[in-house]
């Protein structure tokens, strides 16, 4: 998976497109604890990114995840926690 | 057999509603008024949320059960009543405008189920208020505590209230603000339904629906398209649109002819550079000169609604470049088709793609014979393209029969004989290929012109045939000219499918699920249907017509459309348009960052005219998971996968190289021609913005303004303000392209309402 650029992807938990059209807009900030980022050094998702994706495929919001990108999830594995953009 | 049944009931009902009502409705001392653009308000209990409601037969106050003890009607489900005001219907609407939901929490879980509303009417006494009867959904569970049923009309909701069923209590929370909404003390008036508003006045432009019309009617608005459309009103920009050109005679110009097999068109011999070989590839063996186009004309070209037409129409009906050999110049004629005629009449579509070369290709109608004919073609343009399975309501909804089921537009039989009819045509003489290399010639098959009837008559099926309705084409006479034969066949059986009841709900449908949103109300669908089959001077199919009703209805327009499921994610193609155009990019139509001809648009999951199917990039019908009856067909490719995309699609217009965008891909090198034609880069302007940088609030609120009507959440934009501010206020440019990037990843964007 090709990754964006540390502290520049910030992403806003809950906030997803589906849920937004079937519940209405949604939105919770995206304070530091709730900073979802993907890490450009190793190429992969942060946990709580891998959290939120399991709940989604769980929940089937979320269909056809690609391979790694399931493995990534269910894994939860360590990544790189960026602050605030510069 | 259940309505029929309430029917029947209804003086009673209707009395025992005036005691009803008398006593709940009257006892507040809160007063509604009536306004337009607001939404339904449901009545609720004087200090609560929780809705006057009552079974529709036995008038029994909550808890409900989902199905009835007493099998009223032969579906034994429980039907409930619900009380509104403030409906701002048009004159003529009925009960088909509304949609109802409720959402509960099931095993821990939200959940939305889609209620159908079956019935509505004044409550005699006090017309100022309507009944609706709606009924429970099959899917819901006996007992499940409180739901919150929500009404719908024009896209606006209703207030969210209170409904038991099998025990009080539980269920989600009020939503947030939520108050009692009782019946006014003085009973309201009613609300005369007024004629539907004919969109002249410029002044309706003024406010967020100036930019929601153009995010409908165009690839995205523009500063200046956005102040012409204020200046001269909807309609007027409709017909100016009307009469806008494609600069040249078409925006897909007809490309050369290559030969079939690329090792003759694209020879190691004539190329034997490989950067020049991989171009020649490239040019005439993939979709890459029309995805080009097609971004150059959606960015540049003042005929926007012409292209957001076709557009439409070429989703609707399919031919798939992966399958006319890659070759963009098979399919160029075919997007022809509907550049041309996007505003002329469906029945020449129909002609048009039926003799499309590359539609022949396709579907397989090229060079279908009499001996076991090909089935495709007739099958999809029944199915797809025109009238589809079922039998359809003047509204769009389904036919039923006696025991509930849909009844079906045509079997088996139907498509074979129209497979009969598609016998006998083929490709039109070969064009002659110049080796552009050698200028040598060669014969290369006709995908440019329409095809024509073959030589070999023995081709043609000139038997008697059954079509939609009955319709008997008879054989042909002794004597009769073959050629003149099947073409009067042809065009009978076009007109077969043209004049079927079920095309204009069934192309409506299809066209607003397109351009306004995935799940119109039936009477939506009806106005435009109407438009469609009468444009008012007796014109059947005429395109203008049933596009303006499209644009200028109702639930298309207003400043804000509150029902959540309204609208429509932007597709990959939408959300790259409508950024490209509201920061008024610079591009050479490739949206790619590397190179890789549009890799960006790839990896979001919609292949530009090569849709993987003959149900397109994502199948109309799409439902979303986890939901009953919500349809939002762009979430077919809406993966895990694709939602990064996305984010790192807007990541690289905004944010990457230092917010330049795509950068140009390897200069033009002396002495190699191959380097002349490399990606130049798109880079989108957001200077208006880094103007605003030193005033956060302001910034966010500019954006918010353009991308999102003025729509945005008040914690959505304090969250943005925050992390904007956040950014040093030495660093303008950072600041603007933080806020877009936030905004345009955002869900509440990406959803366009």
């Amino acid at each position: 998976m090709k990754c964006v650029r540390p502290g520049k992807s910030l992403v806003q938990r809950g906030d997803y497109a589906h849920e937004s059209f079937v519940y209405g807009p949604r939105w919770i900030p995206f304070e530091d604890s709730q900073t979802f980022i993907l890490d450009s050094t190793s190429k992969t998702l942060t946990p709580e990114w891998a959290t939120m994706l399991y709940f989604e495929m769980s929940q089937g919001i979320v269909g056809r995840p690609s391979k790694q990108v399931a493995q990534s999830a269910s894994t939860k594995f360590q990544g790189t926690r960026f602050g605030n953009p510069r | 057999m259940k309505k029929n049944f309430l029917l029947c009931l209804r003086p009673c009902l209707l009395r025992l509603l005036c005691a009803c009502a008398a006593l709940a409705l009257c006892s507040s001392v809160n007063s509604l008024q009536a306004a337009p653009g607001v939404g339904p308000v449901l009545l609720s209990n004087n200090d609560s949320t929780r809705a006057v409601a009552v079974e529709s037969v036995t008038l029994k106050s909550e808890p409900f059960t989902p199905n009835q003890i007493v099998p009223f009607s032969a579906d034994n489900r429980t039907r409930i009543i619900i009380f509104a005001m403030n409906l701002d219907t048009i004159a003529g609407e009925g009960v088909n405008a509304f949609s109802a939901d409720a959402e509960a929490v099931v095993n821990g879980a939200t959940t939305r189920y889609t209620l159908n509303v079956e019935y509505m009417s004044p409550v005699p006494g006090f017309e100022g208020i309507t009944e609706f009867i709606v009924r429970l959904n099959d899917q819901m569970p006996a007992d499940m505590g409180d739901v919150l049923i929500r009404l719908n009309l024009h896209g606006m909701a209703s207030n969210r209230v209170r409904v038991a069923i099998g025990h009080v209590g539980g269920g989600p929370t009020d939503d947030q603000g939520a108050v009692p909404t009782p019946a006014p003390q003085t009973p309201p008036a009613p609300i005369p339904a007024p004629a539907q508003n004919p969109y002249t006045d410029p002044a309706l432009a003024a406010g967020g629906d100036g930019v929601r019309f153009l995010e409908q009617a165009t690839w995205g608005p523009t500063s200046s398209d956005l102040a012409h459309v204020r200046s001269v009103g909807f309609r007027a920009y409709l017909n100016e649109q009307f009469a806008a050109a494609p600069v040249g005679s078409t925006n897909y110009p007809t490309l050369n002819l290559f030969p079939t097999d690329t090792e003759v068109g694209c020879s190691a011999t004539d190329y034997p550079v490989l950067a020049e070989r991989t171009m020649c590839f490239r040019d005439n063996y993939s979709m890459y000169p029309l995805q080009i186009m097609f971004f150059q004309n959606a960015r540049n070209g003042q005929d926007q609604l012409r292209q957001r037409v076709a557009y439409a129409l070429h989703k609707i009906l399919i031919v798939s470049g992966r399958d006319l050999n890659n070759q963009p110049a098979w399919v160029a004629p075919y997007l022809q088709v509907f550049d041309r005629n996007a505003f002329g009449n469906f029945r020449q579509i129909l002609m048009d793609v039926t003799l499309n070369p590359g539609m022949g290709e396709y579907l397989d109608m090229r060079g279908n014979s009499r001996v076991s004919p090909n089935e495709n073609y007739a099958r999809e343009i029944l199915q797809l393209f025109s009238v589809g399975v079922d039998s359809l309501n003047a509204d769009g909804t389904p036919k039923l029969d006696a025991n509930g089921n849909r009844i079906s537009t045509y079997d088996q039989a139907t498509i074979t004989n129209f497979a009969r009819v598609f016998t006998g045509w083929n490709l039109s003489p070969n064009k002659t290929w110049t080796n552009p290399k050698t200028g040598a010639t060669a014969p290369v098959p006709n995908y440019i012109d329409s095809m024509a009837l073959s030589n070999n008559t023995s081709t043609y099926d000139t038997a008697s045939k059954t079509l939609l309705n009955g319709q008997v084409l008879p054989a042909i006479t002794a004597g009769q000219d073959l050629r003149q034969y099947k073409t009067a066949e042809l065009n009978a059986a076009i007109d077969n499918i043209f004049n079927n009841p079920n095309t204009g709900p069934f192309i409506a449908k299809a066209l607003i699920s397109q351009l306004v949103t995935s799940n119109p109300s039936p009477a939506y669908v009806q106005r435009v249907a109407a438009a469609f089959n009468d444009n008012g001077a007796g014109v059947r199919g005429d395109m203008k017509a049933a596009i303006t009703a499209i644009l200028l209805d109702p639930e298309s327009r207003g400043d804000v459309k509150s029902d959540p499921n309204y609208g429509h994610l932007r597709e990959p193609v939408l959300l790259t348009t409508n950024l490209l155009r509201a920061f008024n990019a610079t591009t050479d139509g490739n949206i790619s960052n590397n190179g890789t001809r549009f890799g960006l648009l790839l990896d979001m999951g919609q292949d530009l005219f090569n849709p993987p199917t003959v149900f397109s990039y994502f199948p109309a019908d799409y439902q979303v998971p986890g939901t009953s009856a919500l349809f939002g067909p762009e979430f077919g490719i809406l993966s895990t996968t694709t939602t990064f995309k996305r984010a790192n699609f807007i990541n690289a217009l905004v944010l990457a190289n230092s917010g330049n965008g795509f950068l140009p891909i390897t200069p033009p090198i002396a002495g190699n021609p191959a380097s002349s034609d490399r990606p130049t880069g798109t880079k989108i302007d957001y200077s208006a913005y880094q103007a605003m940088a030193g005033n956060p609030a302001q910034l966010v609120d500019a954006l918010n303004q353009l991308l999102m009507h003025g729509t945005m959440s008040q914690a959505m934009k304090n969250s943005i303000v925050t992390n904007v501010t956040n950014v040093t206020n030495a660093n303008p440019d950072w600041r603007a392209q933080t806020a877009i990037y936030l905004i345009a990843s955002s869900s509440q964007y990406q959803v366009q309402r």
